[in-house]
């Protein structure tokens, strides 16, 4: 049982309340702070449609066969209009090796096949300003259950705090859960 | 009315520039002026172009944003530029235009596009601009970035669409629900097994 933990926190008062739980956990928790990592955004250039490995060499290239191998995935992004901060953004594009091939039906949807032999639980925990409208934490609630579709995830939640001190304490509370996303 | 056009997409043979493209040469056609805002890659999207960007939109009467979906969202390109725009709404207070937003993917059905227009919509709002709804184009990978003519029965949802969108903006209204529902049929008209198996032949022959 592994897993991910991809972080796009880019305050310092925030990586150190990440720091402080994400030293705290179990070697089997991978951390990748996203606003150190050196990777590119993706070219679209449709090569991943025919195989697996992206053209991209960068130090995001090694992170995608261990996210195809995790269990669990967690990811942990300000909310920016409902959705992704575009730093978390950059790296979700980049996903797009996880399926890709022949198209099948999924949940009553078109899809491509999922190349993950066991398709991880999916964790979203997202930071809501307080002028942000309530109706950007239903989207961000939404795309969580669309991504969950789209990467064949067994199971997934979301969760929309207010501040950096409650994204420390759910990220805590669930890591503590060994199964993943309920 | 001055009516600005964003490519979103970061693809070279992309099938957002082919929509926008045909949109452009319909608007014109109509006496619009039309900026396109283009950058071929994020990288392109630096300060002087969001400076292009805030200059344009600071006249217009109209800003449509066409976008692929990537795993559910616009692509990173498409979702930095707004933040770039957002970051200095200031400059653009004075001018509540209003917003249409384009999203479409490979993928048939409409659902696969509703986390992006709504993403869109919360753009429009933090501008306090006037949202005037969005087209959710589906099974669009086929037009393959060539112009919409060519298309044949791929482009076939995709081109009335556009025809009816042209007077909506330039009438500055909104676009109707009728329009939205056609806009977001599957363009090849079979059920949805049959359509992957079709889709499967056609990948394995290329």
């Amino acid at each position: 049982m592994s897993t991910i933990v991809l972080t796009a926190v880019e305050s310092e008062e925030g990586r150190r309340a990440l720091d402080g739980v994400l030293r705290a956990a179990p070697d089997a928790v991978e951390w990748v702070d996203l606003s150190k990592l050196d990777f590119g955004p993706c070219l679209a250039c449709g090569g991943c449609e025919e195989s697996p490995r992206c053209v991209l060499k960068d130090e995001f290239s090694a992170i995608v066969p261990r996210l195809a191998a995790c269990s669990r995935l967690i990811l942990v992004t300000p909310i920016f209009l409902g959705v992704h901060h575009p730093l978390m953004k950059r790296v979700v594009d980049r996903f797009m090796p996880l399926g890709g091939g022949p198209f099948t039906v999924r949940k009553g949807e078109m899809h491509h096949e999922s190349r993950m032999e066991t398709p991880f639980s999916l964790t979203l925990i997202g930071l809501l300003d307080a002028d942000a409208a309530p109706e950007e934490a239903d989207t961000f609630r939404l795309l969580a259950s669309r991504h969950a579709v789209n990467l064949d995830c067994p199971s997934h939640e979301a969760h929309v705090v207010g501040s950096m001190n409650e994204v420390a304490e759910t990220l805590t509370g669930v890591l503590s859960h060994p199964g993943g996303a309920r | 009315m001055n009516v600005v056009l964003f490519v979103g997409s970061p693809r070279a043979r992309s099938n957002t520039r082919s929509i926008l493209v045909g949109l452009r040469k319909r608007l014109e056609q109509a006496g619009a002026s039309v900026t396109v805002l283009d950058p071929k890659r994020a990288e392109e999207a630096g300060e002087a172009f969001v400076d292009q960007s805030i200059e344009a939109l600071r006249s217009a009467d109209a800003l449509v944003i066409g976008a692929p979906v990537y795993l559910d969202l616009p692509p990173f390109k498409a979702l930095s530029w707004m933040q770039a725009i957002l970051s200095r709404r200031d400059e653009l207070a004075a001018n509540r235009l209003g917003f249409y937003a384009i999203s479409h993917s490979g993928y048939f059905e409409p659902v696969h596009k509703m986390v992006s227009l709504q993403a869109h919509m919360h753009f429009c709002a933090h501008l306090g601009w006037t949202w005037r709804g969005g087209l959710a184009f589906g099974g669009t990978s086929p037009i393959d970035g060539r112009p919409l003519e060519e298309t044949g029965l791929f482009g076939r949802r995709v081109r009335p669409a556009l025809d009816a969108l042209v007077p909506i903006i330039m009438a500055k209204q909104s676009i109707p629900c009728e329009l939205i529902r056609r806009a977001g049929r599957s363009p090849i008209p079979l059920p949805r097994h049959l359509l992957v198996w079709a889709m499967n032949q056609m990948l394995r022959r290329s």
